[in-house]
């Protein structure tokens, strides 16, 4: 016999070892094979990349054999009725023991026969998982019976097994039914309390423990015999399969019949006979009854053989048998085969210990459902009462065994009494909320205890919809009223949104990212294999395009939920949670808002209600991944893990306030943030910000000082207090008395009367003031974070100017710095250029007399005191009609005003005003006021340059010296220029960086490595934008500190550059450490993306479709109003005029961080013929455009090489053979600076062309150079089309524009038709083509 | 401004290109509906090609709906046109067309741009370029063009 050489062990020393094995050498000749499933190769294939989690580890097989001699019964109950404790087995009594006479420990056989019960065996071939708490359990692979053989109990019949305790008895008068039918389903073991005074009063005060099997019977005159041996006889006939088992009978398994649990089971699907039953009625419920047969003392169990098939079975029962790849939750959720999501939320259900990941399970009598959500679909199969697991095979990992821990908390109910999709959705949501919330809140907290529901299940079922709940009517009943769990509302469940760690999204981000970008590659190579290697900023080096994507909350499905504060140590404002922090714009986000209270965006209606941007640089093809789907996958869910590294991908979320709920778990009231008491108030106007400072310190909190500049106006708003009585302020009153040349003793005299800081006035003054004092009455509404609150009285005052005594008295606006204290970086941030915020007077002996100190004086603001945004209501109107320089020459933007009518289109952002307070000032009394507010503004619109701005940086000690060492060379020490604003569409960004991870540093995430956090923090960067403004696109170099980059900078948005340098004599612009850079509106270049159809086009494609211009033809052209873009198809005809520069290379360089070898080029303009067909137009381009139209990034050919004679110009043929014309035009350049091309001949014919070339040094231009000049232009008329987006210039503007160069105007050029080139790029004649059928289908029907 | 078609390259399909009337007056011009054309761009299949070196490469395109015949003069070293010019920019428009002329190959898809000239009584263009088109939809592309600046352009001056 096998395993006769084998080692005999005892129980006590497998405990001992403690330790999992597999005892399977007795197999390995065998049938190994068919025990263990195959080891899962594609779980490690697919989860090599992304799973943390790797597999387990298979469990190891001992090398010599041992062998376990003993036997194995049912529990055996102890005093109490319960199985003994000292398994430290959880399943209270419902799986099988092993003994082998010394000690016992739980156990599951796979071939399971109830003949093998009390009989001594051998186990040959087990697995032993130990429990982590002492004891442990044994995986019976193969057994044989010993020799000798023990019985539980002598049994009347040598196939019965005794089910009670006293089968000896021979008297059956109470007990004489027998059932034989199929078992078909069977209960949890659940406890009555009999104490409760139930049917089941056994007599005693011990609760009845007990469960519910249904046996479906045949109803034929042979099994509805009472005679048990009739019932047997049949069986021995061998015609079993000539019953129908199709009446269900309940069978009651109480007292110590109950502990036949597990073997009862095993046998669901056989046929047995169960004698020596009694048949009651029994109340299953309040008001139902239901006959069933009931377990005595005496009961007896015949196991005959198993039906070939079922007979019946209802359609919604299932067996599903599968793979176990995932126990989640406790054991609620269990996956298999990593498709289906078991769900066994049921608190009486006790999973076997056997069931372990890896094993093969069938899964009888539960729901199957199909669950759709709006963020995946999967199968869900919902355990209920009836549901039974059976392992078919155990699991060969290490996989440790499942000890149920008893749900008995509120939210265990809660879940219980919940549909299955939506079971599934509360225990996702429950995995996401502990861990985005485990540091805030306490895990007690979260989720609540036997008595307290916790705040998830108060956050759960305020979303849960009415229909997602159902009655739950207890083991009993819903066992024989099996439509009670009838779970066929699976509709709705699309409504359920997911919230995930926000770690989660940044991965879910990142994999759409990718996506993305595999797309946009595939997109390139398809398309132009010739443009993808030109570079089209002529730009050499590490740099990167920066790219940015909206995605908008429709494409992503999931609820945000995270706190929002104020980084400490970026200083911006974010969403955070325990797994990370996302930067976030909330442009209605009122001054009072809460600070770390939690805020939810629900993504629920067809509009986007958040939209997340990505910004990243482009990637090599090599570096991708493909797109990971499964991010948001239960699976990534339940098993989630934090991100060990990101890939450096820039995230922020925009969402307005209106579409978020802010949830108040600790139910803390807002009204005292709201509150606008009565008094005055100062009106202060944002002039400037300066950029966040940061020290070069260790400590990555912000730890200097910010700064504003403001004005003050001389106006005070007035709230009236209950009484309607309005108080002035000491100063106003002190002003008043000046202006009238009064002595203002009467306020001045004694200290008591100082601190006084409003004063309310008596009748005689009164009527004094009103001569001196202007006053405008206004209603003031304050809006709160949730709801605005009724209109308040209020006035605006100020002093009359006056002249008395020869003196003249005059209030005037006034300069002023603001500091704040690096706590109150929130009101910093919450400052916008441009707005007009109230700041209350009086409480602080500083802002008392703000004015007064206020003259070149900076202030330290005072952290208690608040401030609100106001709006003028009849403002608009009133700006609208103020002086617009252009906007080069604006100190400002205009006053928070929308940024044009395309940002509405697109799924972005814009910073319309969203004011704390509205002044409703439309009275007639109000006209000096908006005199005033007029006037300040355009002081402020004047283009000279204030000194006052170079002053303002000596109060921000290191920037004007940081300023210098910057700049050493040039002869000069400071790179001079004028200190302007600029406003316009950031096209592209090129950022100059040794590495391209970690591109903002803008979270906490920094922080993990300190060192990282000292490398980064202060660190900046050299960019170079292109910004196109209404006059043609502007360059903006210079370095950027990280904390001054604005959330979701980049290509598409809107900004406004604050103070940067316009460099005298260069074209091109300076940040410098005082600039600013506010962000405007943010719009997509091009095209929304997400998972759905998301193709993104090639760098050249997308930029085309710039602004969504319409297109046309250019006879088309001059219909158009003068402003708006045009997208045009058409052909470099000839190149008439050109003007080419060397740039200024050693600032560049200086700026950029690293050193060019080669300068770049410059085109300040080049005028070009074009034409698409329809007409001929000239066509005006600078810098980056017409570079692209002289195609200097292409390769020239080889024969421009050869008819030139350059090769015998310049060193060997070779290696000149792969240059691009930029290569010779520097050459070029480099040695004559300036090349100033015209065409004296025809416009039209580029083989007749006549043209003219001078240089800018004193040289002559060789021969050859002359040659490979022609040949470049000769060469850029024989492109194929271009896409150019373009604005029809009128002949005025023409002709300003060569003035600007210095050029001739030809009269030829009157008769043509002016364009202004504001983006090039090339076609893909596909796109063009689908575009122009599209075009063409629908007129085509409507002609025919 | 000058809304004619004259100074432009049209883009017309072959059958409507070859079905264009010589102006009597002016022997440069062509006429279509009325309104006069000399310059044209075509695009198709190189269905012929007959070279002579130094002196022209005649070939001809089909665009499906006919076939342009086409002529590319190489003639620069010899003609008194060019005479005029400096030798070493005449010399570089050579090279030019003869790079072009070596990019005609039979099956290739080419775009020729030209003036529209009428040989032994044939529509033909005398091109100025000659390109060749790698990507297969151009040719589609040319062809929705056509129709379409004949719908919104040609069609509206001839009306």
């Amino acid at each position: 016999m096998e395993g006769s050489d084998a080692t005999v062990l005892s129980i006590a020393e497998l405990l001992r070892q403690h330790r999992p094995f597999s005892a399977t050498s007795s197999l390995r000749s065998t049938s190994r094979r068919r025990l263990s499933p195959p080891p899962p190769e594609s779980r490690r294939r697919n989860e090599e990349f992304r799973d943390p989690d790797p597999s387990p580890r298979v469990l190891t097989p001992l090398d010599h054999p041992v062998m376990l001699v003993g036997t194995v019964a049912i529990p055996v109950r102890d005093g109490d009725g319960h199985c003994s404790a000292a398994l430290n087995c959880s399943n209270n009594g419902t799986c099988f023991q092993f003994s082998d006479g010394a000690s016992r420990i739980c156990c599951d056989v796979l071939d399971f026969s109830a003949h093998l019960l009390g009989k001594r065996i051998r186990v040959v071939a087990f697995n032993f998982i130990p429990f982590k708490h002492g004891g442990g359990f044994l995986e019976i692979i193969r057994w044989s019976f010993a020799q000798s053989h023990g019985g539980l109990r002598p049994c009347l019949s040598s196939s019965a097994l005794a089910l009670g305790s006293d089968s000896s008895s021979e008297d059956c008068s109470k007990a004489r039914s027998c059932v034989r039918g199929v078992v078909e389903s069977i209960s949890p073991v659940s406890v009555v309390p009999c104490s409760s005074g139930t049917s089941f009063d056994s007599g005693g005060a011990r609760n009845l423990r007990g469960f519910l099997a249904q046996l479906m019977i045949c109803g034929c005159k042979l099994c509805r015999s009472r005679d048990i041996t009739k019932v047997l006889m049949d069986n021995s006939n061998g015609s079993s399969e000539s019953h129908a088992y199709s009446l269900p009978e309940f069978v009651y398994f109480c007292g110590s019949a109950s502990f036949w649990h597990p073997a009862i089971t095993k046998l669901i699907g056989d046929v047995v006979v169960l004698s020596r039953l009694s048949k009651k009625l029994i109340y299953i419920g309040k008001d139902e009854s239901q006959v069933m047969f009931v377990t005595t003392d005496e009961s007896l169990l015949h196991l005959l053989e198993k039906p070939s098939r079922m007979s019946t079975r209802t359609s919604d029962y299932s067996i599903y048998t599968g793979l176990v790849t995932g126990i989640y939750m406790q054991g609620m959720v269990v996956e298999l085969d990593k498709k289906v999501w078991l769900l066994l939320t049921d608190q009486q259900f006790q999973l076997p210990h056997s069931l372990r990941a890896g094993a093969v399970v069938s899964v009888k009598n539960a729901h199957l459902l199909h669950g759709k959500y709006s963020w995946a679909e999967m199968l869900i199969l919902g355990g209920c009462f009836r549901t039974s697991i059976l392992v078919e095979a155990w699991s060969p990992f290490e996989t440790s065994c499942y000890i149920f821990s008893d749900m008995q908390s509120m939210l265990g109910k809660f879940i219980a009494t919940l549909s299955y999709p939506a079971r599934l959705w509360v225990l996702l949501t429950i995995s996401c909320f502990c861990k985005k919330f485990s540091g805030i809140f306490l895990e007690k907290e979260m989720l609540g205890s036997k008595k307290k529901e916790g705040l998830l299940q108060m956050y759960v079922s305020s979303h849960l919809p009415s229909w997602a709940f159902r009655k739950r009517h207890g083991v009993f009943m819903e066992m024989c009223k099996h439509n009670l769990c009838g779970f066929n509302c699976e509709l709705g469940y699309t409504k359920l949104r997911l919230i995930v760690p926000f770690s989660l999204l940044v991965r879910h981000c990142e994999s759409i990212w990718e996506g993305l970008l595999v797309e946009s590659e595939k997109a390139c190579k398809v398309s132009d294999d010739d443009n993808k290697s030109s570079n089209l900023y002529g730009v050499n080096g590490s740099c990167g395009q920066l790219i940015k994507r909206i995605i908008p909350s429709d494409n992503i499905g999931i609820t945000l939920l995270g706190n929002l504060k104020v980084s400490p140590f970026t200083g911006r404002l974010q969403l955070a949670d325990a797994s990370r922090s996302l930067d976030v714009v909330i442009p209605d986000l009122p001054s009072t808002w809460n600070s770390n209270s939690i805020y939810e965006v629900i993504c629920e209606k067809n509009v986007s209600d958040y939209s997340i941007v990505i910004t990243g640089v482009s990637q090599r093809p090599g570096q991708l991944r493909p797109f990971d789907r499964e991010s948001f996958s239960c699976r990534s869910i339940f098993n989630y893990t934090p991100l060990v590294r990101e890939m450096g991908l820039d995230i922020s979320i925009y969402f307005h306030l209106k579409n978020a709920k802010c949830i108040d778990f600790h139910e803390t009231s807002e009204d005292e943030h709201e509150k606008l008491g009565s008094g005055s108030y100062h009106i202060l106007r944002i002039v400037h910000k300066f950029p966040l400072l940061q020290k070069l310190s260790a400590d990555p909190v912000i730890s200097a000082s910010m700064f504003v500049e403001a004005i003050i106006l001389p106006w005070y708003l007035f709230l009236a207090d209950k009484d309607g009585v309005e108080r002035l302020p000491y100063a106003l009153m002190d002003q008043l008395e000046e202006a009238v040349g009064r002595n203002s003793n009467k306020w001045a005299d004694g200290s008591s009367k100082r601190l006084k800081t409003d004063i309310t006035l008596s009748n005689g003054d009164r009527r004094f003031h009103e001569l001196n004092y202007h006053k405008v009455p206004c209603q003031v509404i304050v809006r709160g974070v949730k709801t605005s609150l009724p209109a308040r009285p209020g006035s605006l005052g100020r002093v009359k100017d006056s002249s008395s005594n020869g003196i003249s008295y005059k209030v005037s606006p006034h300069k002023i710095w603001l500091e704040f204290q690096p706590s109150d970086i929130s009101k910093y941030q919450m400052l916008n250029i441009g707005g007009y915020y109230i700041l209350k007077h009086g409480k602080e002996e500083k802002l008392r007399h703000l004015e007064d100190y206020a003259r070149g004086m900076k202030i330290h603001f005072p952290s208690e005191t608040k401030l609100w945004s106001l709006s003028f209501s009849p403002r608009d109107t009133l700006l609208h009609n103020l002086p617009h320089d252009s906007p080069l020459c604006t100190d400002q933007v205009r006053l928070g005003e929308e940024t044009g009518n395309f940002t509405k289109k697109f799924s972005g952002y814009s910073s319309e005003t969203f004011p704390d307070i509205c002044l409703d000032v439309s009275t007639k009394a109000a006209g000096p006021f908006w005199m005033d507010l007029l006037e300040m503004e355009h002081s402020l619109t004047n283009p000279t340059v204030n000194t006052e701005d170079i002053t303002v940086s000596s109060c921000s000690g290191d920037m004007i010296s940081s300023l210098s060492s910057k700049f050493p060379s040039r002869g000069r020490l400071f790179p001079d220029g004028d200190l302007v604003s600029i406003n316009g569409d950031v096209i592209a960004i090129q950022r100059f960086e040794s590495t391209s991870c970690n591109l903002y540093p803008s979270h906490e995430n920094l922080l993990t490595s300190s060192q990282q956090s000292r490398y980064l923090i202060g660190d900046t960067s050299s960019i170079h934008i292109h910004v196109s403004t209404g006059n043609g696109t502007v360059h903006i170099f210079g370095s950027l500190r990280n904390h001054a980059y604005p959330i979701g900078f980049g290509p598409g948005v809107n900004a406004t550059f604050c103070r940067i340098l316009k460099l005298s004599g260069r074209e091109g612009f300076l940040l410098t450490p005082i600039s600013f850079i506010k962000t405007n509106s943010l719009t997509m270049i091009n095209e929304q993306c997400g998972t759905k159809d998301s193709t993104m086009q090639s760098v050249s494609d997308r930029r085309v479709a710039f602004n969504g211009s319409s297109s046309g033809f250019i006879s088309e052209l001059t219909q158009d109003p003068a402003c708006s873009t045009m997208q045009l198809r058409c052909k470099v005809i000839a190149v008439h005029i050109l003007i080419l520069e060397k740039t200024n290379i050693e600032m560049d360089c200086l700026q950029s961080g690293f050193s060019h070898q080669s300068s770049l080029i410059n085109i300040p303009i080049a005028g070009f013929v074009v034409e698409d067909g329809s007409s001929l137009c000239f066509c005006w381009a600078n810098a980056d455009r017409a570079s692209t139209l002289l195609r200097l990034n292409e390769k020239l050919p080889q024969t421009a090489l050869e008819s030139t004679n350059w090769t015998l110009k310049w060193v060997g043929k070779e290696k000149n053979a792969s240059r691009a014309s930029a290569y010779y035009v520097d050459r070029i350049l480099k040695k004559h600076v300036k090349i100033t091309v015209r065409n004296c001949g025809s416009l039209l014919d580029s083989s007749r062309q006549d043209l003219m070339i001078s240089v800018g040094s004193h040289n002559v231009l060789g021969n050859f150079e002359e040659d490979i000049l022609k040949y470049i232009l000769l060469y850029a008329s024989f492109a194929t089309d271009w896409n150019i987006v373009g604005t029809a210039m009128d002949i005025n503007a023409a002709r300003q524009l060569q003035k600007q160069h210095f050029l001739e105007m030809e009269m030829e050029l009157d008769s043509i038709q002016h364009m202004w080139a504001v983006e090039v790029s090339h076609v893909n004649p596909l796109t063009e083509a689908k575009r122009t059928i599209e075009e063409l289908l629908p007129s085509g029907r409507c002609n025919d | 401004m000058d809304k004619s078609l004259s100074l432009v390259h049209v883009k017309l399909l072959a059958f409507d290109l070859l079905s264009l009337a010589q102006a009597p007056t002016d022997p440069q011009a062509f006429s279509r509906d009325g309104f006069s054309l000399s310059r044209a761009e075509v695009l198709g299949i190189v269905v012929s090609r007959e070279l002579k070196p130094g002196r022209f490469l005649k070939f001809a395109v089909d665009d499906g709906t006919g076939c342009v015949p086409c002529i590319l003069w190489l003639n620069h070293a010899t003609s008194p046109y060019f005479a005029r010019q400096r030798p070493q920019g005449v010399r570089l428009i050579a090279d030019v067309a003869n790079d072009q002329a070596s990019l005609v190959k039979l099956g290739s898809v080419a775009r020729v741009r030209g003036r529209i000239t009428s040989y032994r009584g044939t529509v033909q263009i005398t091109a100025s370029s000659v390109a060749v088109e790698r990507d297969p939809n151009a040719e589609v592309l040319h062809w929705l063009d056509c129709l379409r600046l004949a719908r919104r352009v040609y069609g509206r001056l001839g009306s």
